[in-house]
């Protein structure tokens, strides 16, 4: 015959398990309803062709010219930015060209990128992956470097970044931590409260 | 075997020779003299080379540091000054080209960064002009762990200074620290709420128990 306290431990194990059960049942079941009706969505998004992009502003004779391949950058994929400046009645390549450079995130106002490069060509490209699926504001400067004489240009524009949201894999091993830590918290307390509550001299 | 053939002449697997005679041993001892000849043309040919202007190449070597260096930065806080210095014997060597490959640190499987999309991905290649053997770039480096960073100088364009050479560094970067913070405060919220949940359900079997 069972003592009350073990019929209440063998009893209360179950009901701890059966509501965390419920819980995960229902943080699963929302994270595949997310997968279902936004991943397709996002997929179609995503699957959409993207050709290159170039943006030009003339100044002093000549155009600053920024080529951004794909047009629309996404995380985890290089985008190759090339920056040119031509002479405009020539359309040769201006020489000994610093471009001064920066890259923003719109949103969180925060530097990604900065710097003066040189192009002893007057071409410069730089392959970056953007890390974040948000808007950036470029701004190019080219300026003259030791032995060039021309005006400045300035060149802004606002490259739009697609951020894929993470696999499910990722979403469920995070959401399996958390789970993990609320049953670990459950099961101790669930234990402590047992032992308190339970009639003093009943073993 | 007929009379007046010449015994072969062998090695056999207790390394002892057999029926190897004098002539043999002269004829190899003249080969030995030859390659000695050969080796000692070739290397004074090499110092000629060494010697003469234009044609000797420089051992250099690519040093890279950041400006705060790997231990003080913190992901997504920036933009970092990344230094590149091409030298020969602490000398930066003029008139150099180097590409910088960087790709973002790959993660332990069970836990991912709150930027998974780009972990293991390239984070960025770009060419850098270095006049006078140093050349920096500026940017922010997004998530812990460790980059590859892959450095290749070369001599610029109508240069033969030295020969290209490409050098591998790791850069290790700390986890941002409030974010850490937030991490453990959240997960003490959920530990909290979870004691909190099992003492009550814990509480409530007992009387229910006790009751029956």
């Amino acid at each position: 015959m069972s003592s009350p306290a073990t019929s209440a431990r063998s009893g209360g194990i179950n009901l701890p398990i059966i509501v965390l059960g419920v819980i995960v049942a229902l943080l699963f079941l929302f994270l595949l309803w997310q997968e279902i009706s936004f991943g397709s969505e996002e997929s179609a998004e995503l699957a959409e062709p993207r050709s290159a992009e170039k943006i030009a502003v003339n100044g002093g004779g000549n155009a600053l010219s920024a080529e951004l391949d794909p047009g629309i950058a996404r995380v985890g994929e290089l985008t190759a930015i090339t920056l040119r400046l031509e002479n405009l009645e020539s359309g040769a390549l201006v020489e000994n060209v610093n471009y001064v450079i920066q890259l923003q995130h719109i949103e969180d106002g925060f530097i990604v990128l900065q710097g003066t490069y040189l192009a002893p060509s007057g071409e410069w490209t730089l392959d970056f992956g953007f890390f974040d699926g948000a808007e950036h504001q470029l701004t190019v400067t080219a300026v003259p470097a030791e032995g060039a004489n021309f005006a400045q240009v300035t060149l802004n524009h606002v490259v739009e970044v697609q951020g894929p949201s993470p696999p499910l894999g990722t979403k469920l091993k995070i959401t399996f931590w958390f789970v993990l830590a609320v049953f670990g918290g459950i099961v101790v307390g669930f234990f402590g409260g047992a032992r308190s509550a339970r009639p003093k001299g009943n073993g | 075997m007929a009379a007046g053939d010449k015994p072969p002449c062998y090695s056999g697997s207790t390394g002892i020779s057999h029926n190897c005679g004098k002539t043999q041993t002269r004829t190899r001892k003249l080969t030995m003299n030859k390659r000695q000849w050969r080796h000692l043309i070739l290397g004074l040919v090499a110092l000629m080379l060494a010697l003469v202007p234009g044609t000797a190449f420089a051992a250099v070597d690519i040093e890279f540091g950041t400006d705060p260096p790997a231990e003080e930065v913190i992901p997504e806080h920036g933009p970092v000054i990344s230094t590149v210095r091409v030298v020969d014997n602490g000398q930066p060597v003029a008139n150099a080209v180097v590409e910088v490959s960087v790709t973002n640190p790959t993660v332990s499987p069970l836990f991912s960064t709150d930027m998974p999309m780009v972990e293991g991905k390239p984070l960025g290649r770009l060419v850098l002009a270095a006049p006078e053997g140093e050349a920096t770039f500026n940017w922010l480096w997004p998530i812990r762990g460790d980059y590859s960073v892959v450095i290749t100088a070369r001599p610029a364009e109508g240069s033969t200074a030295f020969e290209p050479v490409t050098k591998e560094f790791s850069y290790q970067v700390s986890e941002n620290p409030t974010k850490r913070n937030n991490l453990i405060i959240l997960l003490v919220i959920l530990i909290g709420f979870g004691l909190l949940s099992g003492f009550v359900l814990g509480r409530s079997s007992v009387r229910v128990g006790g009751q029956a």
